[in-house]
């Protein structure tokens, strides 16, 4: 059923009693063609692709609770490609471009509202590192302007333009066409897209163990019983080292409480997404008015899912840093997700060294606007047993050959 | 007219009158009032405005269960936004308006989109506006989104005070429950704090009772507080304990009134009591969202603090046995009330704007308020905060404190306790850890929960206009889980953050599905309890003390030397000195001598038998091989193989050495070599002293630098110092320390001695150099100095990628036999790559300006232009008398003398490849004398 | 790059006035002879010469005295000059005189400013004295009363803390 003006109309006249589900609560099957473990956005974009572009027949997504209640719930619904190397701006691109006509796609609004993003530069050194990172995004043909001071104070006059400013802005590195979207919309999106291709979404569906047999992945035993596929995903951000040891492997994988904060919703602030790496904090303004705010990891490695105090106060004091007038804002609520850390802040997306099993994962604090790539390029993987061109960089063997693609610099907050 | 102030009774003061106004129109109020208790006591029944269809909304509970009221706020020259009229105390001269709604809450002229509400159910959002763009939309939506305007004006002095305390028990809740467990624990001997979020204590004791144990409520409570005060115990009135964190650590928020930021109390408690008492859940009935109907117990606060009657005409619908107590209040307070069962029948509320009557089972009443309560809920938000479970008691219709966290209990009506006496004896006994006495309860509740498929509309979620109809939407589309209902309709979402829908929201949802309720489960409760502001968490830590710079101790020379201070590497240094002229500064240093503050650059101690063997492993180069007296230059590498900092390193005898890092790398350094000292290594025989504070330097770099030392009275031979070389003796009898080495080129001394004797030192070197035409020098034109001699900052010509033989130093990976930091790291495919980035240096056009740092370097390829390097360096050079870069290019080494494309900002220029030393490459001027 | 010169408050001297505030007082006291000696502490103390190494919530006395500052750690206060470097009797001796800089808080309410920057109670005992307060690397100590304490901060970093105790 098409979602438009059109049918929300009749609808409306009909009470909304013709609406279907988003998706169906299906049984698992015995087999499949191919299980994705991990229920967001990453393991339901996969899901999606693989139905729409790889027309691979029986597939199901398993995912512990409710779909898109992990990190893909929890972010701060930032989407950006500005990235310095070469291999993560054509990840970071392609998942724009993906983002960019995503709504028509998926015949569900995600609200991706492309109102830029500024990450600010405080002194003669980072507006040098910021026309360093300007040049590079232009060379790989990605927008980026590199603005002055007076622009940014057009673009975002909440910003601190004070006298005692402890970090006065000097300029800043300016993304047009990066903003943020209605992460929700993005995992349902996905969801109902992939469900009406004929993937099996079981929710509250937890992988206990991965079946292995001569080496070989086989299948899952899951508290809903045991499940066998061809082809085994895990796109199950915060739990990637854990569900890696089912199998055996290990991952240079660190997990992390990144926390994430909500104001009440006020009237128009700031237009735009704006960072300031020195306050060590980013904020933007959602389209219900409240403002969301991110900054750095919580210091201790856990699965929590909750943070606490110490971080709290950094990162608000952060953002009265960057925005005195806020500071009379209410927090509405915080909560937090669980990351998973690479040595080099760039995901992992390859085969996991047992056969039949494959890892998309890895993605540190930047999992959000890379779904739909994320998504586009497991599928790749699962559907053909190879690398898209794309996703090549990407894999585990880097930190053997060496060739990381370190973006500490780039995403400038937590690594 | 319907609510109305009664003669006597409330904790408020009559004699002292407040105005106010509120939507441009003037009222008044008492010392006491909230706002909201202002507004009823003036018969004011439409406060504001719902989020969505901009329906009327009047009052609906009495503290922070009211979703409804909520005003921009301004007082003198503080403006305040979102301010909840229920929780917010009413000061003379206050200015209030309701948020979203123009002109005023009374007359919305956004109120017509009522009329369209069958195309705005929960979610339209995400079915349409995708055609052409959401840009299209996106704006206008933005704006009427949102609720309070913030002003762009700043508070001055808006700053929280921050305090830690400990304490055996806190207490969280002033009602009877906490009262009673607060003076039994302090009583015991604990230390103890009770804290309520009201400026008064007795929580909803003065709602019901006549008396207790013998007294009036308001006796018993200051007896309590006496009582509590007396043995030691801590009183905290208006602070609201809004947070539980890990290891027993709550947060307190103490009102310091309006404009004020509240004070944050961190507090360390052995064990907590939450006694946070009980709110009403709202009947689930046909128009229930019109102003007029309320909460039956709110009603009762009303009249029992503020003095105010929230009616004439009152009907009371209600499901439990608080009613009839409840009905005879109201009545001997002068209402005329009307009981009904809710669960009886369906109700309708009637009116238009406000309402004015209620119709149930065909009949009618007229009436100007509804006081409506399908239950008591317990406010159970810190247990879950702090990870205790829930229970579902299906007798008390409510979710109940289950499985406890460690150290934490519950008393009272937060703990599903709604009897007086039974809260006070199980408060007592949890307090102090005793058992608690068998109690029955004389709470009586039939189960009234939302019924779906009615005609008219039902509201769950007042603020966020979340209907019955939208649930059902909601569980039609498979939105199903507890979760993703919320996310869906936003129910729980508001400013509220769900007090009073949660529970009804997820009932429907059970009704709807055919569950039951503790299956379907609640969301997960986070902090703020209620909305904080966010200089809460700010403190002091703005300006100045927010990642404050380390200062230097000859600060005072400097400023009297007219230099321009900033900010390098985490300190306050001087930039230049005087009218900005780098150039002049440069040639000074070249020509006579500079002299400068050095003090930032590290100087860590590692000293013990296997000092020598550590530092070899730390570093990349070699050091065992270091002879003492000497320095060598040196890198100290990640495991990944990448340079990590540069700096030299000085022995000082067999098992002593100072390793000289940069100054912003001081900290990470010393934590680096701790760790490694702890991992493999006898910890005994090795021990590494940051002792970087302890040695201010002054630096002379210069042809005429010996000059100058040579009247420093530093009992040095000048003519057996070769460069690279230490010398320890004295200054003023004190212990100095001198290093011949140099950043620049030039020799250089960097002389070191105690925080007592660097003024004096400072002064002499200034005054030995004065008639050498020598003077001071900022980190401007060192960063020029050192670049004509193409020395590299590590963080500025390196990245995350560098590796030591790309800056020319292969050697030790190539020979070093001994194990070290970054040794594996450095025989990677990648570092084997052929087309790794140099550095090199680059030289632009006759005439041409300098280049700009981070232009790139480009090369052009099928696909178009790609980046094959980064300027890191570039400065108009006086010692060249022409500008020189620094960059990092690929295969850097092969292609001098090559000419490449600059590329900055779509602008292209060119440069020629040269040796990055442009300066004296042989280094007569390092070694001379 | 900007002259920031009138964005940080200048430096006070080391003669500087005591801040009054509520029930407590706070002093900058003249620079003292500060020693630090790692290594077993056994022989830390035996080279430092002193008995003991205090710690929290010790009341420290005497001159000189010495603060335990890690298991393998103490800072020695007014000890007179040692000879830096390895000692052959397993120890590694530095000098910090000019490291640290001593501010002396006294009165009934010394314990609350305190614990703005840290939490900080006599019941919570702890071998060493060192601790973060308000993000800094400190040394904090009872000094001869119960109403008295010591606190070391790294000399770079005292304009900064004297602007948080005075806010």
């Amino acid at each position: 059923m098409t979602y438009s003006a059109f049918s929300l109309l009749r609808e409306a006249l009909r009470n909304h009693t013709g609406w279907k589900p988003a998706w169906r609560s299906p049984k698992p099957r015995a087999e499949y063609d191919v299980i994705i473990i991990g229920g967001g956005g990453h393991g339901l974009a996969t899901a999606y692709y693989l139905a729409k572009n790889h027309n691979v027949g029986r597939i199901a997504v398993l995912e512990k609770g409710w779909l898109g209640g992990g990190n893909t719930g929890r972010n701060t619904t930032v989407i950006r490609s500005n990235y310095f190397y070469p291999e993560s701006v054509a990840l970071y691109e392609l998942s724009m471009k993906l983002y960019e006509g995503l709504s028509r796609d998926l015949n569900y609004n995600v609200m991706f509202s492309q109102r830029g993003m500024l990450i600010l530069a405080h002194s003669q050194p980072e507006m040098e590192i910021a026309a360093r990172t300007v040049n590079a995004m232009r060379l790989n043909g990605v927008d980026a302007d590199l603005l002055g001071p007076e622009d940014v104070r057009k673009r975002a006059p909440v910003l601190n333009f004070r006298d005692d400013a402890r970090y006065p802005i000097h300029g800043a590195v300016f993304q047009g066409r990066a903003g943020t979207g209605r992460h929700d919309a993005v995992a349902w999106g996905y969801a109902r897209g992939a469900d009406q291709r004929g993937v099996d979404i079981i929710q509250n569906c937890e992988v206990l163990d991965v079946i292995v047999e001569g080496g070989v992945c086989k299948g899952v035993e899951t508290s809903k019983g045991t499940i066998r596929a061809g082809r085994i995903g895990a796109a199950v951000a915060g739990h990637s080292s854990a569900l890696a040891q089912m199998a055996g492997v290990s991952l240079p994988i660190q997990s992390y409480a990144l926390q994430a904060f909500v104001s009440e919703p006020l009237k128009p602030v700031i237009d735009t997404v704006a960072f300031s790496p020195s306050a060590g904090t980013y904020f933007s303004q959602s389209d219900k008015g409240g403002l969301v705010i991110g900054g750095g990891l919580d210091r201790v490695p856990s699965y929590g899912q909750r943070g606490n105090l110490p971080m709290q106060e950094a990162v608000l004091s952060g953002l009265i840093e960057m925005a005195p007038a806020v500071a009379k804002v209410k927090l509405l609520r915080h909560w937090a997700g669980i990351v998973d850390v690479t040595p080099d802040s760039s995901p992992v997306i390859g085969p996991s060294g047992v056969d039949g099993l494959f890892l998309n994962c890895g993605w540190g604090t930047g999992g959000f606007k890379a779904i739909p790539a994320g998504g586009y390029l497991f599928a790749h993987l699962l559907a053909t047993g190879t690398h898209h061109a794309i996703s090549r960089p990407f894999d585990l063997d880097r930190f053997r050959s060496g060739y990381l693609v370190d973006e500490g610099a780039a995403s400038g907050i937590a690594h | 007219m319907s609510g109305f102030r009664i003669a006597k009774g409330g904790l408020i003061n009559r004699e002292q009158t407040l105005d106010f106004t509120f939507d441009g129109r003037k009222y008044q109020g008492v010392k006491g009032d909230t706002l909201a208790s202002a507004l009823l006591a003036n018969g004011v029944r439409i406060v504001g405005r719902s989020f969505k269809y901009h329906r009327p909304r009047g009052v609906w509970g009495v503290w922070f269960d009211d979703p409804n009221a909520i005003f921009d706020l301004t007082l003198k020259d503080v403006s305040l936004p979102n301010c909840p009229a229920t929780t917010t105390h009413l000061v003379e001269g206050m200015s209030a308006r309701a948020v979203n709604a123009y002109p005023s809450a009374q007359f919305d002229i956004k109120g017509v989109f009522d009329r369209f509400h069958r195309f705005m159910p929960a979610g339209f959002y995400y079915k349409t506006f995708k055609w052409p763009h959401w840009h299209l939309f996106e704006p206008v939506i933005r704006k009427m989104a949102g609720l309070g305007h913030l002003g762009s004006e700043i508070i001055e002095g808006y700053q929280s005070e921050q305090h830690n305390i400990r304490c055996d028990l806190l207490v969280i809740g002033g009602g009877p429950a906490g009262l009673a467990g607060a003076q039994a624990a302090a009583q015991a001997g604990q230390s103890v704090i009770l804290v309520d979020d009201h400026p008064e204590f007795g929580g909803g004791l003065y709602r019901r009772s006549k008396d207790i144990e013998g007294v009036k409520p308001a006796q018993w409570v200051a007896r309590q507080c006496r009582a509590i005060e007396a043995a030691g115990g801590r009183l905290m009135p208006a602070t609201t304990a809004f947070g539980v964190y890990d290891h027993n650590m709550v947060a307190l928020a103490q009102d310091k009134g309006f404009g004020l930021a509240p004070t944050l109390w961190r507090v360390r408690a052995k064990r907590i009591l939450m006694a946070t008492g009980a709110t009403d859940r709202p009947v689930t009935f046909a128009n229930n969202d019109r102003p007029g109907v309320m909460s039956l117990d709110g009603a009762l606060e009303y009249l029992a603090r503020y003095g105010v009657l929230v009616g004439r005409k009152i009907a009371v619908l209600s499901n439990n046995s608080f009613v009839e107590p409840a009905a005879e209040i109201l009545r001997r307070a002068g209402g005329e009330v009307r009981v009904l069962d809710a669960t009886q029948g369906q109700a309708k509320a009637l009116g238009n704007k406000v309402l004015h009557g209620v119709e149930m089972n065909g009949q009618r009443f007229d009436c100007d308020t509804l006081l409506a309560s399908s239950g008591l809920t317990p406010v159970v938000h810190l247990w879950r905060h702090a990870g205790g479970k829930l229970d579902w008691d299906e007798n008390l219709a409510a979710f109940i404190p289950g499985k406890a966290p460690d150290n934490m209990r519950a008393a009272g009506a937060a703990n599903g306790t709604f009897d007086l006496d039974n809260a006070l004896s199980e408060a007592r006994a949890k307090a102090i850890g005793a058992p608690v006495p068998k109690q029955k309860s004389t709470y009586r509740i039939t189960p009234l929960w939302p019924k779906p498929d009615a005609k008219a509309r039902q509201w769950i979620d007042f603020q966020h206009d979340v209907t019955l109809k939208d649930i059902e939407l909601a569980a039609r589309e498979n939105y199903a889980s507890v979760e993703h209902l919320k996310r869906y309709t936003t129910l729980g979402m508001a400013s509220d953050q769900g007090k009073t829908s949660n529970m009804t929201g997820l009932a429907a949802m059970a009704a709807l599905q055919g569950r039951s309720i503790p299956e379907v489960g609640t969301t997960t409760f986070r902090p703020p309890f209620v909305p904080v502001p966010i200089g809460l968490y700010g403190g002091a830590r703005r300006g100045q003390l927010f990642n404050p710079l380390k200062r230097l101790v000859l600060e005072d020379r400097h400023r009297a030397a007219g230099a321009a201070l900033g900010e390098y590497g985490g300190w306050l240094r001087p930039g230049w000195y005087g009218a900005r002229d780098i150039t002049r500064e440069v040639l000074r240093a070249r020509n006579a001598a500079g002299i400068l503050d050095a003090s930032p650059l590290g100087k860590i101690e590692v000293m013990g038998p296997d000092a020598a063997s550590f530092v070899n492993f730390i570093y990349y180069n070699t050091i065992s091989t270091l002879k003492t007296g000497c320095i060598r230059y040196g890198f100290m590498l990640t495991e990944g193989g990448i340079v990590y900092d540069d700096g030299v390193i000085a022995r000082l005898a067999d098992n002593h050495f100072v390793i000289s890092c940069s100054s912003s790398h001081v900290e990470s350094v010393t934590a680096a070599l701790e760790s490694w000292r702890q991992d493999g290594n006898d910890p005994d025989r090795i021990f590494i002293h940051d002792c970087t504070q302890n040695w201010p330097t002054v630096t002379v770099t210069g042809p005429k630098a010996r000059e100058i030392m040579a009247q420093l009275d530093l009992s040095i031979d000048l003519a057996d110092f070769p460069h690279m070389t230490w010398r320890e003796t004295r200054f003023k009898q004190a212990a100095a320390r001198v290093a011949r080495v140099s950043f620049t080129g030039d020799t250089s001394y960097e002389i070191s001695v105690p925080v007592d004797k660097v003024h004096a030192l400072w002064d002499a070197v200034i005054l030995a150099g004065k008639p050498l035409g020598a003077g001071p020098i900022g980190v401007e034109a060192l960063s020029v100095l050192r670049a004509e001699k193409g020395y590299i900052i590590v963080g500025k010509d390196t990245d995350g990628e560098v590796m030591p033989h790309d800056l020319g130093f292969a050697i030790p990976r190539a020979k070093k036999t001994a194990a070290f930091v970054g040794d594996r790291g450095l025989h990677t495919d990648n570092a084997n790559r052929e087309d790794r980035r140099q550095l090199v240096g680059l030289r632009v056009p006759d005439g041409a300006v300098a280049l700009a740092t981070g232009a790139h370097l480009v090369e052009k390829s099928a696909s178009g232009l790609h980046s094959i390097g980064v300027v890191t360096s570039s400065y108009n050079s006086p010692s060249i008398g022409q500008p020189i870069a620094l960059a990092l290019v690929e295969k850097g080494t092969e292609r001098m003398g090559e000419t490449l494309t600059i590329w900055h900002m779509d602008q292209q220029n060119t440069a020629t490849v040269v040796s990055p030393v442009f300066l004296d490459p042989k280094g007569a001027r390092l070694n001379a004398g | 790059m900007r002259d920031d010169s009138t964005k940080w408050d200048t430096p006070l001297g080391q003669e500087r006035a005591t801040i009054a505030g509520d029930g407590f007082e706070l002093s900058l006291i003249p620079l003292t002879c500060q020693t630090l000696i790692s290594g077993p502490i056994a022989a830390c103390l035996a080279v430092s010469g002193q008995k003991q190494a205090f710690g929290w919530p010790d009341i420290v006395t005497g001159q000189p005295y010495a603060l335990r500052l890690r298991r393998d750690r103490l800072l020695v206060v007014n000890g007179g000059q040692q000879a830096e470097g390895w000692d052959e009797r397993g120890v590694a001796v530095s000098d910090m005189t000019g490291a640290y800089s001593v501010i002396e808080i006294d009165g009934p309410q010394a314990i609350d400013l305190l614990n703005s920057g840290t939490e900080l109670s006599i019941d919570l005992p702890s071998g060493t004295v060192a601790r973060q307060f308000h993000g800094f690397a400190t040394l904090i100590y009872r000094w001869q009363s119960l109403t008295c304490y010591r606190l070391h901060i790294q000399r770079c970093y005292l304009e900064a803390i004297w602007k948080h105790m005075q806010s």
